[in-house]
């Protein structure tokens, strides 16, 4: 069959009933608001009843309107005529990606799998599992180390020079370093660590057969403390300087 | 960045915070890196010298510190 206009999806349609509880009264109040009358069949004691304000009953909105009251033994029902309920159920495999309105994969929940899954950002070729988030919100990740194990990451780190005008080369989560004299210096977090129990990697590189080393002194939540030195024994300042903190 | 954070620690030291561009202003910065309670003067890295051989004998007058205070 053809149709003018957009044809419309394939649909079930089923037609609400409802039952009165009959009383000595001629008003009553329906389930759906209808426009008016004409979108009921009003039986009572199962004979069907004539709409219109000059006949057995009116409508308007929620409310049904007898022209005499039954009573509590009388049986009253009525069909929506006008409220049809309809239930659209999309054949299988049918649903397309313009279908889905923007954001909608914000609702999937539960538990799956997903094959060869890509976004704009990630594509998994992986044959085997390679990255878990679990329970704990630890990060795993295999990357060569040979299983999926959890990832303990660099939280901060800065690269500069502790000659001439001390400079910054890069950083990661370091807000600034401060100059405190010869071969001392503090790097001060952007964010927080959780503890003061982290890790410091890395220090000085030695020039030439010069012995260089780095000393911790102090370690807060919000900065840590180090000095440069020369043979271990005098603060120096080194030109290549590389800190990274664990945690 | 092209700024210097100058402050005067207690024992007389100065302290010279190198800011980085970590997405907050040098102004935030030096409130937050600068010792609390200390005053600071943020400078352009051209007022601070290069020749560090006598670094831990640099000082500076306090009263030129107005540019704020550690939080």
């Amino acid at each position: 069959m053809a149709y003018i206009g957009t044809i419309p999806a394939e649909a079930y349609t089923s037609f609400a009933v409802q039952h009165f509880t009959t009383s000595a009264t001629d008003t009553f109040t329906l389930d759906f608001p209808v426009a008016n009358e004409n979108e009921i069949a009003l039986f009572i004691n199962n004979v069907r009843q004539e709409p219109g304000s000059s006949y057995a009953y009116t409508a308007s909105g929620t409310t049904l309107t007898l022209s005499s009251a039954i009573t509590g033994s009388d049986s009253m029902y009525c069909v929506f005529i006008g409220k049809a309920v309809q239930t659209v159920t999309p054949a299988v495999g049918s649903v397309t990606n313009d279908m889905l309105a923007s954001g909608s994969f914000s609702n999937i929940t539960g538990t799956g799998t997903l094959t060869n899954f890509t976004s704009t950002g990630i594509d998994d070729n992986a044959s085997a599992n390679a990255l878990t988030i679990d329970s704990s919100s630890n990060l795993k990740f295999n990357s060569g180390y040979g299983s999926v194990a959890t990832a303990y990451g660099c939280r901060a780190w800065v690269n500069f020079n502790g000659t001439g005008t001390v400079a910054i080369r890069g950083s990661g989560n370091v807000s600034s370093i401060t100059d405190n004299g010869t071969g001392d210096y503090t790097v001060n977090f952007t964010t927080n660590m959780p503890d003061v129990n982290y890790f410091i990697g890395d220090g000085p590189v030695p020039i030439g057969s010069a012995s260089a080393s780095l000393q911790r002194t102090t370690y807060l939540v919000g900065s840590v403390r180090v000095r440069t030195r020369y043979a271990t024994v005098a603060d120096y300042d080194w030109s290549d300087v590389f800190i990274s903190v664990f945690r | 960045m092209d700024k210097r954070i100058i402050y005067k620690n207690t024992d007389g030291s100065i302290g010279i915070i190198v800011p980085t561009n970590c997405g907050l202003t040098v102004e935030e910065i030096a409130r937050k890196d600068v010792p609390t309670g200390l005053s600071y003067k943020i400078v352009n890295v051209s007022e601070i010298s290069s020749d560090r051989t006598f670094r831990n004998a640099w000082t500076i007058d306090e009263s030129e510190l107005t540019d704020g205070v550690g939080d």
